[in-house]
C-alpha cells in the first residue's frame, strides 16, 4: 500500500487522497496571451523522477496538499500544507 | 430556529443481536447528540479559541486529537474547524448561543441531523475495527483522546478513541451513510458476537 504523509494527519494510505496534478503550474498573467494560458490549462510534463504534485486528502482533513513524488519508484520525499512551500530541491 | 430532532439514523433497525454469541459481545451503540462545527474565519483562528474558552471552557485540541470538558467535547475536523459535541437536550440552545457567541469570528454551521455517532466497545472493538479500517489502533498509537478523520468500511468517518472500562471507540458519520456502516460493522463482528441499539432505545 502507497503511504502519503499527510502534513495535518500523518501518514495515511493512498486511497484517502485523490491525485489533482502537477503543483508547479502557475497562472499567467491576465495580458499573458492565448498560448500562454493554453499552456497553462492543457500543457503538462510527464517527468521520470521527482515531481510536485497536488493530492486532495478528501477523506481525512479534505485539504489539497503538495506531495514532492518520485514518478519512478513511489518514494515521497516531502509535503506541504496549500499555501507552504516545499524545500527547494530533492537529490 | 431548528427544532429538536430525537430520530434514530437506524429508522429500519431494530434492537438486535446478530454473530456467534460469547461472554463479552461487541455493544454498538447510537449516541444521540448537539453536534455544531464551528470554522474559523480568515485569520481568526485565536479568537476563535479564546471564544470558545470562554463560552464553553473548552479548549480546542491541536490535530488528530479531542478535548473534554464537563458535557462538552471538541473533535479537531481540519485545519481551522472543529466539532462540538454536546448531550441531544442542548440541540435547541446550543447552536443559536454559539452562533451569537462567534459572530463574525467563525462559520457556525447545526450539524446534529446530519451526523450521527456510532459507539462501539467490547474488548474486540479494535479486532473488529482492524477489518474495516486501515489505520493503527493500538494504545501505543491510538491512546483515549486521539481522533483520526479517516475511511471505516469505505466511508468518511471521524473515529476517536473514548475513555471507558472496557475499549470504547466512536464513529462520526454521515447520517445517510449510518445504516450502510451498521451493516459492515455487524458483519466484521459476527465472528465475535455483537448487540445494537438505537438511540431511541437506548434513551428508554
Ligand atoms: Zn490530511
Amino acid at each position: 500500500m502507497h503511504l502519503i504523509p499527510c502534513p495535518y494527519c500523518g501518514q495515511r494510505p493512498q486511497d484517502e487522497f485523490h491525485y489533482r496534478g502537477d503543483a508547479t503550474v502557475k497562472r499567467p498573467a491576465p495580458d499573458a496571451g492565448e498560448q500562454a494560458f493554453y499552456d497553462y490549462v492543457y500543457t503538462r510534463e510527464n517527468p521520470r523522477g521527482w515531481h510536485d504534485e497536488w493530492w486532495h486528502h478528501y477523506a481525512g482533513c479534505r485539504q489539497w496538499i503538495k506531495v514532492r513524488r518520485n514518478t519512478l519508484t513511489h518514494a515521497v520525499a516531502a509535503s506541504a500544507g496549500p499555501a507552504d512551500a516545499l524545500p527547494e530541491a530533492t537529490p | 430556529m431548528s427544532a429538536p430532532d430525537r430520530r434514530s439514523r437506524f429508522p429500519a433497525s431494530q434492537a438486535r443481536k446478530g454473530g456467534r454469541s460469547g461472554d463479552a459481545p461487541l455493544a454498538i451503540v447510537e449516541r444521540p447528540a448537539t453536534l455544531v462545527q464551528v470554522t474559523a474565519r480568515k485569520g481568526r483562528q485565536a479568537e476563535l479559541a479564546a471564544a470558545i474558552g470562554k463560552a464553553l471552557a473548552l479548549e480546542l485540541p491541536e490535530a488528530g486529537r479531542v478535548a473534554t470538558a464537563a458535557d462538552k467535547t471538541a473533535l479537531w475536523l481540519q485545519p481551522g474547524s472543529w466539532l462540538i459535541e454536546a448531550p441531544a437536550g442542548q440541540r435547541r440552545v446550543l447552536p443559536a448561543s454559539l452562533t451569537q457567541a462567534l459572530n463574525g469570528i467563525a462559520a457556525v454551521v447545526d450539524q446534529s441531523h446530519g451526523r450521527c455517532i456510532i459507539e462501539i466497545s467490547g474488548a474486540e472493538a479494535r479486532a473488529v475495527l482492524a477489518r474495516l479500517c486501515r489505520l493503527d489502533l493500538h494504545e501505543r498509537a491510538f491512546a483515549v483522546g486521539h481522533s483520526a478523520a479517516t475511511l471505516v468500511g469505505h466511508v468518511s468517518c471521524l473515529i476517536h478513541r473514548a475513555d471507558g472500562e472496557t475499549t470504547c471507540f466512536r464513529l462520526l458519520v454521515g447520517s445517510t451513510f449510518a445504516e450502510w456502516l451498521l451493516d459492515e460493522i455487524t458483519a466484521a463482528a459476527a465472528s465475535y458476537g455483537w448487540s445494537f441499539n438505537s438511540a431511541g432505545e437506548a434513551a428508554a
